[in-house]
């Protein structure tokens, strides 16, 4: 039966971005967890629409590259303002998100076809192009060894920002790349994941793990764990019983959090 | 701690449940089945009800229909992962072409030995072009519609389209069977059913006389086929068959031209076209005849539906005037 899967050509490549993806997404999850910037790829999420219509507006044949550079400028004008600090964060985020979502909206539902667009929504599996996997896999190599590599300033700011600074980390710079990597791994996995699920790929994987660790290398380790699990087995499942790629991915992710919470509740 | 089993005990623990519990869920998940001898496909409803007549009683080869789009038409429709095993299990895929099926160059690039049958009416030498858009979400944002800029693409609204659409299956599937058996059936079948549709014809051209020159206001574009061949002039389309939405200035623009063009009625489709056309009526006292573009099955997958149904549209027709 399992056999079957791997004769679809379309299951081979979304088997291997799954590969590629989950293990990232866990890992800069923990830290999106750390930092409390949930909310922030959940904005990116909202705002790849934008990226979709500037891509549309300028006929690009690859959406991919509109999307990602879009998501870099949004997330870096959302570190601008929000160290000025004259509003709360989640108050600047949301101000970006619903401006640039607006925007995209409007753009893509001009002439009433918004409705060619919809998949973006809830993720299309079929959309994953063997062309695709090679730039994962590089992202794959990137994200992990930028995350190797700051992984002591990251921890640093995400305990305590002032400290961190006067510890000679570059904060802001160090902010930056992370917020842009974030953004990188949100556009590349939103057409097959789905704009309203992205930021559970994050979370819930590094909530679950948050459950039951005691020390940074647990709480990677675990996560990973969790993230490669959900990824490849809500694959698998969603193709056999024929339910969006998506939500299955975030429903597994879910139980194994209510089940860790139990556990670390004892 | 006093914790009763270790934490990677309950971690593996867990996962196992899950895994489990969703090998469950696989299991009671029904598996496609490979039926022996021929599998053909069919797009989508006009296009399974058309192979079905030409099949008939042909034995050894079985229809199957992809799964149904909950909206009007094919043009922003999605494969599902269940399409694509449906599709790996068959031998020929017949389909409407003229860009009806955005998602056709997807399943050429999947399936190299999957024969393609265009039932499109026309010569489909470059059928290739049409539907080389290489991924549905890239291509550029046309006016309106994606097909809008190509003819209407909607040929079982015409019966005489239609006809040819019939002849077109028939050969496809005679070129793509090796069964010498089953290919005489083809042809017998097909020139069956023509047969059946002169009943159509007939009425179309006593409607004709009086609908000749009529002006009308179209709501889904598959309609237009229909009234061009009875002879109605449209004034105005506008294609409601997805949920779009519409601004108000549309809604002042058909208004309008109901009011400087002595228009006859408005063909709408009932789903997407209603709550535009009830507007329009309440402003300008138009008539709104409701038809059927024949897009989804709504239950009835019989080899008489496509006769019925377009029977139906004409009566109403026929009525109005």
């Amino acid at each position: 039966m399992l056999k079957d899967i791997f004769q679809y050509e379309f299951m081979k490549n979304a088997f291997l971005a799954i590969l590629c993806i989950s293990p990232l997404l866990g890992l800069l999850g923990t830290m999106v967890v750390q930092k409390r910037m949930a909310y922030f790829s959940d904005a990116l999420g909202h705002c790849a629409l934008t990226g979709v219509a500037i891509g549309v507006i300028l006929s690009l044949s690859d959406l991919n590259i509109a999307m990602v550079i879009f998501g870099w400028i949004f997330a870096l004008i959302l570190n601008r303002i929000r160290r000025k600090k004259l509003l709360s964060s989640d108050t600047v985020i949301s101000v970006l998100a619903s401006a640039g979502m607006a925007v995209g909206l409007a753009i893509l539902s001009r002439n009433g076809t918004f409705s060619n667009y919809s998949a973006m929504l809830v993720g299309d599996v079929l959309s994953i192009k063997r062309s695709e996997l090679l730039w994962l896999f590089i992202l794959l190599l990137f994200g992990t060894g930028f995350f190797l590599y700051f992984l002591n300033s990251l921890t640093a700011m995400s305990i305590h920002e002032t400290l961190a600074k006067s510890s000679n980390i570059r904060v802001n710079l160090v902010e930056d790349i992370f917020s842009m990597l974030i953004a990188t791994v949100v556009m590349l996995s939103i057409r097959w994941v789905g704009i309203l699920l992205i930021s559970a790929l994050f979370i819930l994987p590094a909530a679950a793990s948050r459950n039951i660790s005691e020390n940074m290398r647990e709480y990677t380790a675990y996560t990973i764990i969790f993230s490669l699990f959900s990824g490849i087995l809500g694959l698998v499942l969603s193709y056999m019983v024929n339910i969006a790629t998506g939500p299955v991915i975030v429903m597994i992710a879910a139980v194994i959090f209510f089940g860790t919470y139990i556990y670390g509740k004892k | 701690m006093g914790r009763r089993i270790k934490k990677p005990v309950f971690v593996a623990l867990l996962l196992a449940g899950i895994v489990l519990v969703s090998g469950v869920f696989m299991y009671a998940a029904t598996p496609s089945t490979r039926g022996g001898g021929l599998t053909v496909v069919s797009s989508f409803y006009p296009m399974y009800i058309a192979t079905e007549n030409i099949i008939g009683e042909a034995e050894g080869i079985t229809l199957k229909n992809l799964s149904e789009p909950e909206t009007g038409c094919l043009h922003d429709y999605q494969l599902t992962p269940e399409d694509m095993k449906t599709l790996k299990t068959a031998n020929i895929f017949v389909v409407n072409g003229g860009g009806i099926e955005n998602f056709i160059s997807d399943v050429v690039s999947e399936d190299k030995d999957l024969k393609i049958v265009y039932a499109g009416h026309e010569d489909n030498e470059d059928h290739e072009e049409h539907e080389d858009h290489e991924d549905h979400e890239d291509h550029e944002d046309h006016e309106g519609h994606d097909h809008s800029h190509e003819e209407n693409a909607h040929y079982w609204m015409s019966i005489p389209l239609y006809e040819e659409q019939i002849d077109n299956i028939a050969k496809g599937l005679a070129a793509a069977d090796p069964d010498e058996k089953r290919r005489t059936v083809y042809e017998k079948n097909a020139k069956a059913y023509k047969d059946k549709l002169k009943e159509l014809s007939s009425l179309e051209e006593e409607i004709k006389e009086t609908s000749e020159g009529a002006h009308v206001i179209i709501f889904h574009e598959a309609l237009e086929l229909l009234s061009e061949d009875l002879g109605m002039e449209t004034v105005y389309t506008m294609d409601l068959d997805e949920e779009r939405q519409i601004s108000a200035k549309e809604v002042a623009e058909v208004i309008e031209e109901v009011k400087n063009n002595d228009v006859r009625f408005i063909l709408a489709e009932e789903t997407y076209g209603s709550e535009m056309a009830e507007r329009v009526k309440e402003e300008t006292g138009v008539s709104v005849l409701y038809l059927d573009p024949l897009t989804r099955a709504n239950g009835d997958t019989s080899a008489f539906a496509y006769i019925k149904k377009m029977k139906d549209n004409l009566l109403k027709i026929r009525d109005a005037l």
